[in-house]
């Protein structure tokens, strides 16, 4: 098999586990939050949105690399 | 660099291709969908406020209104007391009037009735006297003239006719 | 097999100009974002309906989220932050159309047909590149998607990235001085820090959408892919298409959500920069 799709996969797999984590953190906190303060629910979504798609972007970069891996390996 | 960017599939001019085309959407609803959005919803809004505004007012006259009832309806009350108060007043001293008018004459009555009586009792007395003079004078003659012989029948009828007239005093 | 290409191809070329797929998809969904924002803005209703309503909701919520971050004087970057939004939503909507990255434009017809292409039509003629074009998209494929995604390619997320990041700290030298934007400057950390946001504003959202078509297609030709079988393709694609659904839906979503978080974000980036009227808190 090829090394450069074994690099691929790695790229994704390993560069998915951080924002995972972290993704379900904020989910999570978010909700801790909504329970405690349901009155101010809108905020805490836009702010949960916009953390996770902090922690998202990581994965994308890393989905990038895996698909620069991919592409420039030919 | 340039080779990651071909890999990448990033050319200056399609960039910029995007980029004018970008513009033009941003031009294109800024001058036909963003000015009448705007102002519909500003108008809204005022409408929404003005709505507001006419409620508070009509709150605030709502409320005048009502205070104003309320202090006519207190100056009703409080005349309507002070009436009452003035008859009460009124009732008062006309009755102390007739109270002390009818003690007045009770008063006078009980004068004379009093003098009366007194008089009574004076003319009451000296007829008395008279009558037990007449008597006891009518008594002493007929005893006298039966039985003027006994001594000691006449000392007893003089004692008793004494005590007689000692009592009718 | 699956030809996965993270870079848009070339159908042809207006004098130095190449067309590719992912700019004619882009060209459309502009064509049809224009077409519906002046209908709508002709026609305006007093009261609201249909699409009306739902472009008002829209605007409302960028506008509340506006001045949750910069009070009244946020309102004016309203039109900006909703521009981004419906280009990035209606691009990421239209990559997901049947047809988008499904129907190709045959240059190889043999090889096309071993890949599981079934022909319909005269195949296309691959236009002669000119020589003044440089070689960034030069290669031979045996057949070319005519639609893909505007933002399945970096070209377009990049120079949306590029504009946030021009109209944000051109609004932050305007409110607030030139002296006293440098003055975040001092540490030139920040500058890194500025540049990168172009490069997570332009990956984060090429990524979503590429991930989205690459994942998308997989789907589709799932069964092809496990039984690594080219049987009869009409059947094949009906069952493709069947599995595909729930991730259409995913898509669809997810195209909003980056919409929304590309809008979102320029929104608040402006309020670091932006000197508002009222205080002088944001810095």
């Amino acid at each position: 098999m090829d090394l450069s799709i074994l690099g691929m996969a790695l790229a994704i797999g390993l560069g998915a586990i951080g924002p995972g984590i972290g993704i379900g953190i904020i989910g999570g906190k978010a909700v801790e939050a909504l329970g405690r303060n349901p009155e101010v629910g809108g905020q805490i979504r836009t702010l949960m949105i916009l953390g996770i798609a902090f922690a998202e972007s990581i994965a994308i970069f890393a989905l990038v690399i895996a698909f620069i891996a991919f592409s420039t390996h030919k | 660099m340039a080779q990651l960017f071909q890999s990448l599939g990033i050319n200056p001019i399609l960039l910029v291709a995007q980029a004018i085309s970008f513009g033009v959407v941003y031009l294109v609803l800024s001058r036909f969908l963003f000015p009448p959005l705007q102002k519909s919803l500003q108008e809204r809004r005022d409408a929404v406020a003005k709505t507001f505004a006419d409620q508070a007012a009509i709150e605030t006259r709502l409320k005048q209104f009502d205070e104003e009832q309320r202090a006519s309806q207190k100056k009703a009350a409080e005349d309507v007391q002070k009436m009452m108060i003035d008859a009460r007043a009124s009732a008062d001293a006309t009755k102390a009037e007739l109270v002390a008018k009818a003690r007045e004459a009770a008063d006078a009555e009980v004068a004379s009735a009093k003098t009366r009586i007194q008089q009574e009792t004076v003319s009451a007395e000296a007829e008395v006297s008279a009558h037990a003079k007449a008597v006891a004078q009518s008594i002493v003659k007929e005893l006298l003239a039966e039985k003027a012989g006994d001594p000691a029948w006449q000392q007893s009828q003089i004692s008793a006719g004494i005590s007689a007239l000692k009592q009718a005093s | 097999m699956l030809e996965i290409s993270i870079k848009p191809e070339v159908l042809g070329y207006i004098g130095a100009f190449p067309l590719t797929n992912a700019q004619l998809t882009s060209w459309l969904s502009s064509l049809l974002l224009i077409v519906v924002a002046i209908v709508v803005g002709v026609n305006y209703k007093k009261l609201p309906s249909g699409l009306q309503s739902i472009i008002e909701m829209v605007y409302e919520f960028f506008q509340s989220m506006a001045e949750d971050a910069m009070g009244a004087f946020g309102r004016r970057f309203v039109p900006l932050a909703m521009t981004f939004f419906l280009f990035i939503v209606v691009s990421n909507w239209l990559g997901v159309v049947p047809g988008v990255g499904s129907l190709v434009s045959i240059h190889d017809p043999a090889k096309a047909v071993s890949a599981g292409i079934i022909p319909f039509g005269a195949p296309a003629v691959m236009a002669e590149a000119p020589p003044s074009a440089d070689a960034t998209v030069e290669e031979q494929h045996a057949y070319v998607p005519v639609f893909r995604g505007g933002n399945a390619d970096l070209n377009t997320t990049l120079a949306l990235a590029i504009i946030a990041q021009v109209i944000i700290h051109a609004m932050g030298i305007r409110t607030a001085g030139l002296a006293h934007h440098l003055a975040h400057f001092k540490n030139p950390l920040e500058i890194v820090t500025e540049l990168s946001k172009i490069l997570t504003f332009g990956f984060r959202l090429f990524g979503n959408v590429f991930a989205g078509e690459v994942l998308l297609t997989v789907m589709g030709s799932l069964v092809v892919v496990l039984t690594g079988k080219l049987a009869p393709a009409l059947p094949f694609g009906l069952v493709g298409g069947a599995i595909a659904i729930p991730f259409v839906m995913l898509e669809l979503f997810v195209g909003a959500i980056q919409a929304l978080v590309f809008a979102m974000l320029v929104l608040s980036f402006l309020s670091l920069f932006v000197k508002t009227d009222q205080s002088a808190s944001h810095h």
